[in-house]
């Protein structure tokens, strides 16, 4: 496959900031494919994104497209051969939208029942209706429908690359999953090369043939497809950065019961001292957990408070943190982080111990979820691309 | 004789004075308009030529309309409708000037863009996007200063100007006649009438000009 | 553009400033606002210098022009006509006659024309308020040589027509920005304030006067500049004032003449202008 846009060494530098905002970045886009650029907040990411097309101007470096270095040649021609999708969407609010989708064809000059054959046939692509749509105003249209027309602006003249800055992030969850999927269904059949920008790594694994995931300079910290980036993760910083997902909301939807949770020492208070010193001597806690009768948990004990002799209902720490099975796991959070042990005691529905939760416990429960998000993403990305249908909340375009 | 009466019976003449005020006006406009609106596209993304030249654009509109027409017409040594065009042209700068830099700044960056990143130029991008955008603030300031031409040119009289000034200069040389009042009321309810007049053009132009989609 | 939009020629924020709308008065009011277009959140923490510069650049330029045309006059080859229209007491007088008008004008407005302005937007005569508004609106389109020809020939020519004329021609501007500078006070402000048990009473000395205080000054200072060249005209009515010096150069068709007072009224209209701005920012409550 051959590359259809190389940078090489690009450098950006702003005047007045002691260090560039895009250091020497050496990347190659294949032919065809969708390219991620990710990475967090002011990692030169868009400043990168803006310089393919030199909306911003590169300080030293090199562009090539199809070959061709295009770093010296006319901007506005450069740009008439690249669809360019923002955010923003920047549609222009007085041109009907049939007006917007054909700025860069008639920059071209095209013949007009050329100009409509072609409109008809993007609106139709967008899924959207070319009665309906094509003579109103971009007001008239919602966030998701703006940028469909904003896609198909950029498609217009049938640019072989097309660069997008967070094209999604602007809208709604739905809307935004709506058009990811239909945006890659709709790669499926125009096959262009694609930069997109975002700084969602969720995102970025679905939409993405390839991730470039970028730290500060927009240095390349890896750069491979998302399986890999997944499975093997490149250093640090990246194995952190494709964490930065909704683990927190994670925790807060998962339950107890559904983690496996830790041993801990127990004794029986009633057993004595010595039983309980057994039972700490034979682990590697600190602390013994003494349960009554009925194995509910009492108390808290240290070696040091086992020393001696007489009763052991009143030594140690009374136990506090205490949840059942149905608790989230963010609760049981919580109440680990108001123990003096560092440790939740987890009891049965009659108050029995169960078994005790641990940050172990909470960081391997995180590490599940992560994989089966990724999985599901995956999945998601897959059954998008092999043109089945889209997950339940993802219905086509009203 | 009451007003109305008066007014009827000079009507050809009320007529006549309030076309050449209309057209005074309208010369000065036209040219204000056209050298305002390039003064605004070339300072607007200049801060330091902005601030200049807003800020002699209101020193001009600062000075006292009879010291302005005293000045040009011992400037350019000639009475008439020159001299009163030429000081309506400079008093109509400010508010033309000073909106079309506010439209024009104020046009959504990402629009502007969006403009570039499709290939338009400089140029086209200015007159495709961005002045028709700016357009309806742009005038805006060409309606301020339209309803200020129409008050200012009635002093034009004093260097020769035609207008209705000559009807509120009549009536205060006969100040001592019963018809000295009618002719004053007479020039200013005139200039009052075209004023409101050329501000409702305008309002109607605006209106027609502006797209739909901004509306 | 709303009733909300900024009259006259200092929006409330500081911001780019533009004629926006049927609102917005036709400001007779210049470039040299040394509040205008730079000035930034810190500026109450300006350094004296930069004060200095800002406050007194501009007058220092006006004293400049002053002091060429006083050298002008001084040294040139007048002819007699000349000398005996451009003597010193000849100009200081009319300089003082000039600023008469256009003080006690401009202060009779301020005492009738801001109570009024509050008087209109409180509760009870909110339905009057769009009126007075629209009127101030139609108010733009008299021409001011058309008011002090009528008050001279209705009333009586001289100093006493022309305030009359000052006043009535002033009172549109002071008043709308007074209505509008009320206006434009987040009512939320005003809830919250009522809320905390602050009579109406108290309510507008503390919170809604002061917050209108920026827009009712830069009123004041429209209307001010506005006289300063409504009272030229004066002299056609024989009312004094500079206005006097340029008329008798352009009887006598005497340039040089027609030059010094022409210069003289720019000069007091500019540097009217500008003291205005300084107590305008001056005045400006703090955080805005």
């Amino acid at each position: 496959m051959t590359d259809m846009i190389a940078l090489e060494q690009l450098t950006k530098n702003y005047p007045g900031q002691a260090r560039p905002a895009v250091d020497k970045l050496d990347l190659t886009i294949p032919e065809g494919e969708i390219v991620i650029l990710v990475g967090p907040s002011g990692c030169g990411k868009t400043t990168t994104l803006k310089m393919i097309n030199r909306i911003i101007e590169p300080s030293s470096g090199i562009i090539r497209l199809q070959g061709e270095d295009v770093t010296r040649a006319d901007p506005d021609e450069l740009r008439r051969r690249i669809g360019y999708v923002i955010q923003q969407v920047g549609l222009f609010p007085h041109q009907t939208i049939g007006r917007n989708i054909a700025a860069v064809p008639r920059l071209l000059g095209w013949s007009r029942q050329r100009i409509a054959d072609r409109l008809d046939e993007l609106l139709h692509l967008v899924g959207m209706d070319p009665a309906t749509y094509l003579g109103r105003y971009p007001k008239e249209l919602s966030g998701g429908q703006r940028q469909r027309i904003g896609v198909a602006r950029a498609l217009a003249a049938d640019p072989p690359v097309m660069l997008m800055d967070e094209p999604f992030g602007a809208l709604d969850p739905i809307s935004r999953e709506r058009l990811q999927n239909e945006f890659l269904r709709l790669q499926g059949q125009i096959g262009k090369t694609i930069v997109f920008v975002t700084h969602d790594i969720d995102e970025a694994i679905k939409m993405g043939d390839r991730i470039a995931i970028l730290r500060e300079g927009s240095t390349v910290a890896q750069y491979d497809t998302p399986e890999t980036v997944l499975a093997a993760p490149a250093d640090d910083f990246v194995k952190e950065f494709i964490g930065s997902g909704a683990s927190l909301k994670g925790l807060g939807l998962a339950r107890v019961r559904e983690v496996s949770l830790a041993d801990w020492p127990t004794s029986q208070i009633s057993a004595g001292r010595e039983a309980a010193r057994r039972a700490l001597d034979s682990s590697d806690h600190g602390w013994v957990l003494l349960l009554d009768e009925q194995r509910r948990p009492v108390r808290w004990v240290e070696a040091r408070a086992l020393q001696g002799e007489g009763s052991l209902d009143r030594v140690g720490l009374e136990v506090r943190a205490i949840v059942e099975p149905t608790a989230t796991l963010v609760g049981a959070l919580e109440s680990m982080l108001g123990s003096r042990v560092g440790v939740v005691v987890v009891v049965d529905g009659s108050g029995a111990f169960l078994g005790t939760i641990d940050m172990r416990v909470i960081m391997s429960a995180v590490e599940v979820m992560r994989a089966a998000a990724h999985k599901r993403v995956l999945d998601d990305r897959r059954r998008v691309r092999a043109g089945q249908e889209p997950p339940a909340n993802a219905i086509a375009a009203q | 004789m009451n007003f109305v009466e008066y007014a009827v019976e000079n009507y050809d003449r009320l007529l006549e004075l309030s076309l050449d005020h209309l057209a005074v006006v309208l010369v000065g406009l036209l040219i204000g308009g056209v050298i305002g609106i390039a003064l605004g596209i070339t300072v607007y993304q200049r801060p330091h030529l902005r601030n200049a030249v807003l800020n002699v654009c209101g020193v001009i509109l600062t000075v006292p309309s009879l010291a302005m027409y005293a000045l040009l017409l011992s400037l350019l040594g000639t009475i008439g409708a020159m001299p009163v065009i030429v000081a309506l042209v400079l008093y109509s700068l400010l508010p033309i000037v000073r909106n079309t830099v506010t439209g024009l700044s104020g046009v959504d960056a990402a629009i502007v863009e969006s403009a570039k990143g499709v290939g338009m130029g400089r140029w086209r991008r200015l007159l495709s996007i961005e002045f028709p955008l700016a357009w309806p603030v742009v005038l805006v300031g060409v309606r301020v200063s339209a309803v200020l031409l129409v008050g200012v040119a009635a002093l034009g009289t004093i260097i020769g100007g035609p207008g209705l000034g000559e009807l509120i200069f009549a009536g205060l040389r006969v100040i001592t006649s019963p018809n000295a009042v009618n002719l004053a009321l007479l020039g200013t309810l005139g200039v009052v009438v075209i004023g409101m007049l050329l501000d409702a053009a305008f309002l109607l132009l605006s209106r027609l000009t502006t797209s739909k989609g901004v509306r | 553009m709303s009733d909300r939009t900024l009259v006259g020629d200092v929006p409330p924020h500081g911001e780019d400033e533009a004629f926006l709308g049927n609102d917005d008065a036709l400001a007779l009011v210049g470039g040299t606002d040394p509040t205008r277009g730079t000035r930034q959140p810190g500026s109450r923490s300006m350094s004296v210098a930069v004060k200095a510069r800002r406050y007194l650049g501009f007058p220092a330029v006006l004293a400049l022009v002053c002091v060429a045309v006083g050298t002008y006059v001084a040294r040139a080859d007048l002819d007699d006509v000349e000398r005996r229209l451009l003597t010193f007491d000849r100009i200081i007088d009319a300089t003082l006659v000039h600023l008469q008008l256009v003080g006690i004008s401009t202060l009779a407005v301020i005492v009738l024309a801001v109570p009024l302005g509050i008087l209109v937007t409180r509760p009870a005569a909110t339905r009057l308020t769009p009126v007075v508004v629209a009127l101030g609106n139609l108010g733009q389109t008299v021409p001011s040589l058309g008011v002090i020809v009528l008050f001279a020939i209705l009333f009586a020519p001289g100093f006493k027509g022309a305030v009359f004329a000052l006043v009535v021609y002033a009172f549109l501007p002071i008043l709308r920005n007074t209505i509008v500078g009320l206006q434009q006070i987040d009512p939320f402000l005003i809830e919250s304030a009522r809320g905390m048990g602050m009579s109406n009473g108290t309510v507008l000395r503390s919170i809604e006067l002061p917050l209108a205080v920026p827009v009712i000054l830069a009123g004041v200072r429209t209307a001010a500049v506005i006289n300063v060249g409504t009272a030229t005209i004066g002299a056609f009515t024989n009312a004094g004032g500079l206005g006097g010096i340029i008329f008798g150069g352009i009887v006598q068709s005497r340039t040089p003449v027609i030059v010094v007072g022409s210069i003289l009224t720019a000069v007091l209209a500019l540097l009217l202008d500008h003291v205005l701005g300084v107590v305008e920012e001056v005045l400006r409550p703090r955080g805005l």
